[in-house]
Parts: structure tokens; C-alpha cells; sequence
């Protein structure tokens, strides 16, 4: 039975195709009807679908007969954005291998690499594949000898698919079977269940997605899930194919699911190990290094009474997803919300857009931030994620902020302008290597890798559209940690009538800070409606205002005709007036209309 | 009937004349061009609904009339003449009634001037808007500023010596040096009134279309704040009487008709789309003119049984409870320039606005939009220009 159990994963950078080639596999394998196919079966999430890329961790179980065997493929998705390198070690700890997918048309991408190495980490056994070989720009043998260079891999290891038509798909599924291994056998029989991922469903409590390492799990026996050190029966287990399916057991080696009639736990599920609730000895497996935030952001319900909301959505979120963490905070301008901490710029927004589509809070967001290592005079160290916290110049010694290493790959041809917009975004060269070269025959550009070192801060505002953009789409990129260097910034405040508006301040590079400031005041300016006086609007640091604009005094709100004619007119023009002052918000005795919050956040650079 | 009129409550007439040779860009009232072929059929639905008026005004002195649109000089004054009859005919018209005509500019040639004074008409309102040519283009209009001028002339010739004259400033691209310009021309002409209105950009016109487009810029409203404290410095120093927000008179002349509607005195509107006050109830009419016409028709008159008439053209009404008609007796009455007199006000309301509407004023004078003597609350000059801050409060 063990014997017949292939885990594992399919690793691919956005766009490679690796939903299609799921769905293929999907299909081919009977799982899903091909006439109930909703194209891309697995990205379950609204935000994954409109964003093309899969962002949890998902599993499916399929089986397929070969040789008169019938073998039980569990199919374990991972996110395809460098946000969720963190997921994806999740999913790989539940697999005996992975597969690689390139795209024939674009060769290998910064993030494969660096996704490969992971995954080679965690000894897993790897199948390359290259996809999309119908493609009319595809150069697959190109991109096989890169493959062949950068990983080792040789020629006969290769597979060549075209995920969307189907081609070579079985052969890859025979491929799987061969080449990965059946989960190996623990010796000692005792329960351990490692939960991968886990949601919450209204009528069945938590459910857990769970990998059995060793042992049996029955819907009949009283489990502990052992960090939360928390007892359930289940109400139910199964697998995914891909809806729901019960079973009375799941076995060694096997993927499914755990109902557990559970309403809320504290912290981080995944990583956790399921244990027969007498065994209380046993060894927990490994968990996953959690991943820390590092791109902090405050969002306040656009509905002051939606808080509550916004508070328990938050908390249904960190359950299937425990990287993200908040505390509670009070605007002048904005009112209540929560100061949130994420792994990247992407995961925000998917938060973001999950709150609002799946939870329907609609929130507005504060410019997103990083987490800054200040020292004061006395040597103490300590962290700030949020401009209100930062102090005084004076009062710090050093600041530090997070550097990343960013990599990107991209056709030759574009490296000029890169190499100008990370100039521009203050990033030190790190180094360029070719991943393919040209091919002058075919007219296929060499693939290059180019390695920069920049602060983060750099990288959160807008530059993964401005890396997009200036290689016309054709450059992709990763990047990782690299610590904290010092730092050169500054808190830049916005003041409407000499008061600051605290949502707005924002910390920033001390050279860029007197152009957003700029600009910050003349969107407002632009936005804020005259009111009865002058009122001054400044950006200020430290408390040198830098820039400053005049929204002059109103001097005519009048109805210059008012008869008996139309007077029931006139009055509701009034009572719109009256009305839309009372949704704006008064601070310095400025009544400020929300869009204007709204509209300054969204200025890019 | 004389010594009857005393004990009777006065009351304004309003009769809408909603056809026009060519709707001007700005204009949201209930106006049509092309639409000239109902003309008869209107005339016949004025005169029946005027008909079913008749016995509710029984116990009321009509004080004035007032012929609007539109434009009421697009059709012939004989039919005009022959509205005003049946009014004098079947209520108590008092005898110094201002009865006011709106007319516009070009159609004054072709109207039999005569006629109109015969059957009473004391009072003009010319829609000249401006003096200068490219503006009069640029508004719709379909006349020069000779031409214009030669008009004004001709209705004083014929006698009529109380003529008004609407004036626009704040127009698209407008200067302060051509509002002076047309301001002195009007001037010249000697009106007894002067209606001197900011361009309003209205809802579902074609100017806030175009400007919405970007095919024009909106009007400047700080410009038209200048040119508003121009015309009302000029005016006064040419004798006339700042009266109203938008309105200057010579003494005496200043508008019975206008008056009434902010002195909160009833009125009653015939014709398409036409608003009454009445017992404290504002209503309205029907506002499509071929859609009106049609409900007169089906509307049978039975006076036996006048109570029973159920009014088909009408189409909103609204009975304004106590506390929203003091709302707008101050709403009405502070676009006067003299205010709303304290003691009138408590009198008419058996409360002092001073106790009912404490907290508004007092914000309103905190912004120095309001002031308070003994006698009145009024607009202060800056007040005047943002009296829609104060009205919201009244709201």
C-alpha cells in the first residue's frame, strides 16, 4: 500500500504554467471530469485566480494505474511568489520530491533558483520538466542545456510538455511514479501527523491539511495536536479529489485532511504534529522556521462599525495563514484599525483583497513600511515598524534597515535600462551571470542573472512594477534576507492646518523625502475641499516644514436664483452638501473627505 | 369687492410658459425648444387648469402675476392678454398688482407690445444676460448687443417703465473687464431692477457636459466673487437698492412677486412643471409638457363637487411640517438683504428665532457669515457670497 504513495509537488515560477499542468494531471488521471473542468481547479482563492498565481498551500489526491497497479498520487500545490518562500517549504516537507517546471519560451527564472536549492535542502527528488514546447517562441533545447548546467541535471532527465494541450503529460505521470520515491517507513509505529496548512469551515470547526510521517490516524481515537497541545476527535477525515472525500483512516505516507470540530487556536497551525492522545511521548516532528514579517502597513475599516469585523477576519486569516500578525491602533484620521506586519508586498495585498472579497471589509491602507533596528545613546537596540515609534534624530545613535539580495533574470537586451533603475533605486551590483547565451541562429537573446544589493524599502514601494515595466514583462526576480545595514532616513509628516495627520507620515530615504513630500501636498491640496479660512497644507521633517501649499479660502457657495419655483431642489442640494461634509473627517477643524486619505496613499513614485 | 379684499390672504400667481426657439446651454429649467406645435393645445390646458383654481381662490387677493419660463414671449401676447382676463375676470386681482412678463431679447419685435399693456402687463423681465457679443454667442443667445440695446429701447417707447434686466457674470472664461462693460451698458439703459446672476453649472445641461468633457473650463468662482463685490459697490453708487442676494431695485421698484416667495407668502403655479405653496403644502405640476396637457384633458370639472377634483397635473407635493417652515422662513428670509425681521418672524410664528435657531446662528456668526441687531439676523457681506454654509445649518 506505502509502496503505492507518490507526495509531491510542482515548483514553478508565476506563468510557467504550473496550474495547467495540475489540471492536466487532474484530468488525465480521471479526478476531474474534463467537462466540469473549471480551468485551474487548484487556485481555490478568488485573489489566485485573479492574480494567475496559487498563493496557499493545496493538496489533491489522484490515482493513476500503471503495470496493473493502481498508485495514489498526492498532488501538494505551492505558492508561485517569492512573498512565500516560507509556504513553499511547507508544502515541500510533506513531499518525497518535486517537479521543476521552465518554460521553454523563457528559461529559467531568478526564483527557480532559488526554490531549486530549497528544495534540494530538504533532499527531495527532483524531476525537471520544460512546458509550453508548442509554444511558437519556445527554444526548449536551449533552455534544457541551461537546465543541465545550473543544476546538474542530465539530458535523460528531462521532461518535454505542453501542459495546455496535454502532450507528454502521462509520460511525465509515469515519470513521478519511477522517479520519486514511496514514502519511507518509520519504525516506530506511533502517530505523527504533520500538519501543512489548515482553514476553518463553519459546520466542521478547523480543518487541517495533515501528512502522515508515521502511524495511523482513525475518525475513532482521541488525537492531541501537540504545540497547541490541544485534544479533538475528529469529526471527520478524507482527502481532496479535489472536493472533500471521507475515509475511515489515513495511513503512513498518506495526504488528507482532519476535521477537528476545533473553533479557534492561538498561533500558527502548520508545523504542528498530530499525536494519539495516550502517546503523549512521542516526539514531535520537525516544525517550519516561521517566517517573519517584514513589510508593515495599518488598515482601518472604511466603516467605522466594521472594526469588530475586521478584528475577528483577521483572525479567521491567521489561521490558515500564521505568518501575518497585527496589533491594534488608534488614528486621528482614520479611527480604530490594526498595524499589520507581512511577509512582502504581494502578501499584503493578497490580505488585503482577501479581507476585503472573501470577508467584504473594505479597508483602507496606510503606505506599507519596514522594519527599522534603532540604537540610542545609551546602546540600546531595539526595532520600529511604524513612523509614529520613530524618535528623534537625536535621540538615536545608529538606524538600521533590513538589505535584501535581489536577483533577476532577464533577456539580454533589457540589461542597460535595469541596470539604470536600480542605479536609481540606490542598489549595489552584486554580480551578472548568463544562464543561456545568445543564440544568433534562432534570434533568441542570452538569458542573464543579474545580483543587486539593496535596502528593502527600496524594493516595497514600487519597483517590482517598475522591474516589470522596464523589461517590457520579460524580467522576473527573487530576493532574500540579507540583514541590516545602516540606514539614511527620515519621518516625513504631512500637516493639514498645522496638525499632523498621523496616517499619512511615512519613513523614508532622506533623499527622496522632499519629492514625496511634494507631492503628497499637492494631492491634498487638490482634494481637500476650500474651506471658510486659508488652510495651509506642509510636509515637514523633524519639523522643518520642506514643502508647503495654500488651499485658499472659499468665497463663493451661493445659489444665485432662488424662487418659489424649484425650491424643494434647491433644499436637497443642501441636504447633499450637509451630508457629504458629515462623512468627512475634521481635523484642525479641516473637514477632509476619505478619498483624500485614499488618493494620497495610492500616489507611487 | 373692495371692502371685501381686506379680510382676504394674498396670494401670487406663477403660469409657466415652458416653449423656447432655442434652449441655451446653461439653462435646467423646464424649458423645450421645437416643441412649438403645442402651443394652442397649452394654452387651452393653462386656461383649464386656471379654471379649476378658480373656486380655491375665492377667499384670496391676488397680489401679483407672474409670466415666466421658458419663454413666455414665444407665444402671442393675445394669448397672454387673454390669461390675464380670465384672472381679472374670476378672482380678486387687486388693483395694484405687479403683473411681470418675461421676454427675451429677439422675440420682442413680433410681439404686440400694445396688447400687453392693455391687458395689464406692468412689468418686464428682459433676459439680455450680457452685452457682449462673443459671451451672447457663447451663452446661446440669438441677438447682438445693438440689437439688444435698441429693444430695451423700443419697450420703453411703448410705454412699459418698469423693465428688469438679468445679467450673468462667473460665465466660462468670463473677465472682469467685460462684466464692467456689460454692467455700464445695463446701466445705461436705466432699469428699474437688476437681476445679476452668477452661471450656475446645473445638473444635465449641455455646459456641464462640455465641462465635464474638458471641452470648456469650469466658470472661475473667484473671479465671480470679484465681479459679485463689483456689481454690488456700482449699483450703489448708481442709486440702487441691494434687496436680495442675487437682485438690486431703484426704491419702489424692488419685485412684489419675487417678494412674496421670500416672505414665505403662498403661491400658486399654473402650467407644466409649475411649484405652489399653498396651506403650508408645496406642490408641483407635472413637468413634461405634452405629459401635463394630457392630465388636464382627462381632468373633468365638476363644480358642484370642487372638493372631490382630483388634481392629475399634479405630481409631488410635500406638506411642511412646523419646524421645516421655520427652517425655511430663515432659509427664504436671510436671502434678503435686510434679514429676517425678529419681530415679524414672532409674530407670523409665535416663537423668536432667536430661541428656535440659537446654536445655527451662533456658529454662523462665529464664521462672521451672520449678523444680529435688535431688528433682524442677517447675511454679513461675506455671508451673502457663502450663504449656502449658513443655509445647510437651516437644513
Amino acid at each position: 500500500m506505502r509502496n503505492l504513495i507518490r507526495n509531491f509537488s510542482i515548483i514553478a515560477h508565476i506563468d510557467h504554467g504550473k496550474s495547467t499542468l495540475a489540471d492536466r494531471m487532474l484530468e488525465i488521471t480521471n479526478t476531474v471530469d474534463s467537462r466540469n473542468m473549471r480551468a485551474q481547479v487548484l487556485d481555490r482563492l478568488d485573489v489566485e485566480r485573479e492574480k494567475g498565481i496559487t498563493v496557499k498551500a493545496q493538496a489533491v489526491r489522484m490515482t493513476y494505474s500503471l503495470n496493473n497497479k493502481s498508485y495514489e498520487l498526492n498532488l501538494i500545490d505551492t505558492p508561485g511568489h517569492v512573498d512565500f518562500s516560507y509556504e513553499v517549504s511547507r508544502a515541500l516537507a510533506a513531499c518525497e520530491g518535486a517537479i521543476i517546471i521552465v518554460d521553454a519560451t523563457q528559461g529559467i527564472q531568478a526564483q527557480t533558483l532559488s526554490t531549486i536549492n530549497k528544495a534540494k535542502e530538504l533532499g527531495l527528488k527532483l524531476v525537471p520538466v520544460i512546458n509550453k514546447i508548442d509554444a511558437p517562441a519556445a527554444h526548449p533545447e536551449i533552455v534544457s542545456k541551461s537546465m543541465q548546467d545550473a543544476f546538474d541535471f542530465i539530458e535523460d532527465d528531462i521532461f518535454y510538455v505542453s501542459a495546455k494541450n496535454g502532450d507528454g503529460v502521462d509520460e511525465l505521470i509515469k515519470g513521478v511514479i519511477e522517479r520519486i520515491p514511496a514514502p519511507s517507513m518509520v519504525n516506530n509505529n506511533k502517530l505523527q501527523g504533520l500538519v501543512f496548512d489548515a482553514f476553518y469551515d463553519q459546520f466542521k470547526g478547523i480543518i487541517l491539511y495533515v501528512r502522515i510521517i508515521a502511524g495511523q490516524l482513525t475518525d475513532k481515537e482521541k488525537y492531541v495536536l501537540y504545540a497547541h497541545n490541544a485534544s479533538f476527535e475528529p469529526i471527520e477525515i478524507g482527502h481532496f479529489s479535489p472536493e472533500m472525500v471521507k475515509q475511515k483512516t489515513l495511513e503512513t505516507g498518506q495526504v488528507g485532511y482532519v476535521a477537528t470540530g476545533l473553533k479557534a487556536l492561538e498561533g500558527s497551525l502548520p508545523g504542528d504534529t498530530i499525536v494519539n492522545a495516550n502517546d503523549k511521548d512521542t516526539i514531535p516532528l520537525e516544525g517550519y522556521k516561521a517566517s517573519s514579517p517584514v513589510v508593515f502597513a495599518s488598515f482601518f475599516p472604511n466603516d467605522a462599525n466594521m472594526y469588530e469585523k475586521l478584528k475577528d477576519s483577521l483572525e479567521k486569516l491567521h489561521m490558515n495563514d500564521s505568518s501575518i500578525i497585527w496589533e491594534p491602533i488608534t488614528s486621528k484620521a482614520l479611527g480604530f484599525g490594526f498595524h499589520c506586519g507581512f511577509l512582502g508586498l504581494l502578501h499584503m495585498e493578497i490580505i488585503q483583497q482577501r479581507l476585503e472579497k472573501e470577508f467584504e471589509v473594505d479597508l483602507i491602507a496606510t503606505a506599507p513600511g519596514v522594519q527599522y533596528n534603532i540604537t540610542d545613546h545609551q546602546g540600546k537596540s531595539f526595532y520600529i515598524d511604524s513612523p509614529s515609534k520613530l524618535p528623534a534624530k537625536s535621540d538615536m545613535r545608529t538606524v538600521k534597515e533590513p538589505w535584501i539580495e535581489l536577483s533577476i533574470s532577464l533577456p539580454e537586451n533589457y540589461l542597460g535600462s535595469m541596470m539604470k533603475l536600480m542605479e536609481e533605486h540606490s542598489a549595489e551590483y552584486g554580480s551578472m551571470t548568463y544562464l543561456t547565451p545568445k543564440d544568433i541562429e534562432k534570434n533568441i537573446e542570452a538569458n542573464v542573472l543579474l545580483v543587486y544589493n539593496m535596502p528593502l524599502s527600496e524594493m516595497i514601494v514600487d519597483l517590482y512594477d517598475k522591474i516589470k515595466s522596464y523589461s517590457q514583462g520579460f524580467a522576473s526576480m527573487n530576493y532574500e534576507d540579507i540583514g541590516y545595514k545602516e540606514a539614511n532616513i527620515v519621518r516625513l509628516d504631512i500637516l493639514v492646518n498645522k496638525e499632523i495627520i498621523d496616517a499619512l507620515s511615512l519613513i523614508l530615504p532622506a533623499n527622496r523625502a522632499i519629492d514625496k513630500g511634494k507631492k503628497y501636498v499637492a494631492k491634498l491640496k487638490e482634494l481637500i475641499p476650500r474651506q471658510l479660512f486659508d488652510v495651509p497644507i506642509q510636509a515637514a521633517i523633524g519639523g522643518k516644514v520642506i514643502s508647503r501649499e495654500t488651499i485658499k479660502a472659499l468665497r463663493k457657495n451661493v445659489t444665485a436664483k432662488c424662487y418659489g419655483g424649484d425650491f424643494t431642489r434647491k433644499k436637497k442640494l443642501l441636504e447633499a452638501q450637509k451630508a457629504g461634509k458629515k462623512r468627512m473627517k475634521t481635523l484642525g477643524s479641516v473637514d477632509i473627505p476619505q478619498e483624500a486619505f485614499m488618493a494620497v496613499l495610492k500616489i507611487k513614485d | 369687492m373692495s371692502n371685501k379684499c381686506n379680510s382676504l390672504s394674498p396670494i401670487s400667481l406663477y403660469i409657466h410658459i415652458p416653449f423656447c426657439k432655442k434652449k441655451c446651454n446653461f439653462c435646467d429649467f423646464n424649458a423645450y425648444e421645437g416643441i412649438d406645435d403645442m402651443i394652442d393645445e397649452y394654452e387651452s390646458a393653462l386656461i383649464k387648469e386656471l379654471e379649476f383654481w378658480i373656486p380655491s381662490l375665492e377667499n384670496k387677493k391676488i397680489v401679483s402675476i407672474f409670466i415666466g419660463g421658458g419663454t413666455p414671449s414665444r407665444i402671442e401676447a393675445k394669448k397672454l392678454s387673454n390669461i390675464i382676463n380670465i384672472i381679472k375676470n374670476n378672482t380678486y386681482l387687486s388693483s395694484d398688482a405687479e403683473i411681470t412678463a418675461e421676454v427675451n431679447p429677439d422675440d420682442i419685435p413680433d410681439w404686440e407690445l400694445s396688447t400687453l399693456i392693455d391687458s395689464g402687463v406692468n412689468r418686464l423681465s428682459v433676459g439680455i444676460q450680457s452685452f457682449i457679443d462673443s459671451e451672447l454667442i457663447l451663452l446661446d443667445r440669438n441677438y447682438t448687443e445693438q440689437f439688444a440695446k435698441k429693444q430695451i429701447k423700443k419697450l420703453k417707447d411703448v410705454g412699459f417703465t418698469n423693465i428688469n434686466l438679468d445679467l450673468m457674470y462667473g460665465l466660462v472664461n468670463h473677465t472682469m473687464d467685460n462684466w464692467i462693460y456689460s454692467l455700464k451698458q445695463a446701466l445705461e439703459l436705466e432699469p428699474t431692477h437688476l437681476s445679476c446672476y452668477a452661471l450656475g453649472v446645473e445638473e444635465g445641461t449641455l455646459l456641464k457636459y462640455r465641462i465635464e468633457q474638458g471641452e470648456l473650463p469650469a466658470p472661475d468662482d473667484d473671479l465671480a466673487a470679484n465681479q459679485y463685490e463689483h456689481t454690488s459697490k456700482t449699483l450703489l453708487s448708481y442709486d440702487y437698492n441691494h434687496y436680495e442676494i442675487s437682485n438690486w431695485a431703484k426704491t419702489g421698484y424692488e419685485s412684489l412677486h419675487n417678494s412674496s416667495y421670500w416672505n414665505m407668502n403662498e403661491y400658486l403655479g399654473i402650467g407644466a412643471g409649475a411649484h405652489s405653496f399653498m396651506s403650508n403644502n408645496r406642490f408641483s405640476n407635472i413637468k413634461n409638457p405634452r405629459e401635463y396637457i394630457s392630465a388636464i384633458k382627462t381632468m373633468s370639472l365638476n363644480v358642484n363637487q370642487q372638493q372631490e377634483i382630483k388634481m392629475e397635473q399634479v405630481t409631488e407635493g410635500e406638506k411642511i411640517d412646523e419646524s421645516n417652515i421655520l427652517n425655511e422662513a430663515m432659509l427664504f428670509g436671510l436671502r434678503m438683504i435686510r434679514g429676517v425681521n425678529i419681530s415679524q418672524f414672532q409674530k407670523k410664528y409665535n416663537i423668536d428665532p432667536r430661541l428656535q435657531f440659537n446654536e445655527q446662528i451662533e456658529r454662523s456668526k462665529n464664521k462672521g457669515l451672520m449678523i444680529e441687531n435688535n431688528t433682524h439676523l442677517k447675511l454679513s457681506e461675506k455671508g451673502l457670497l457663502l450663504s449656502n454654509e449658513v443655509f445647510e445649518d437651516f437644513i
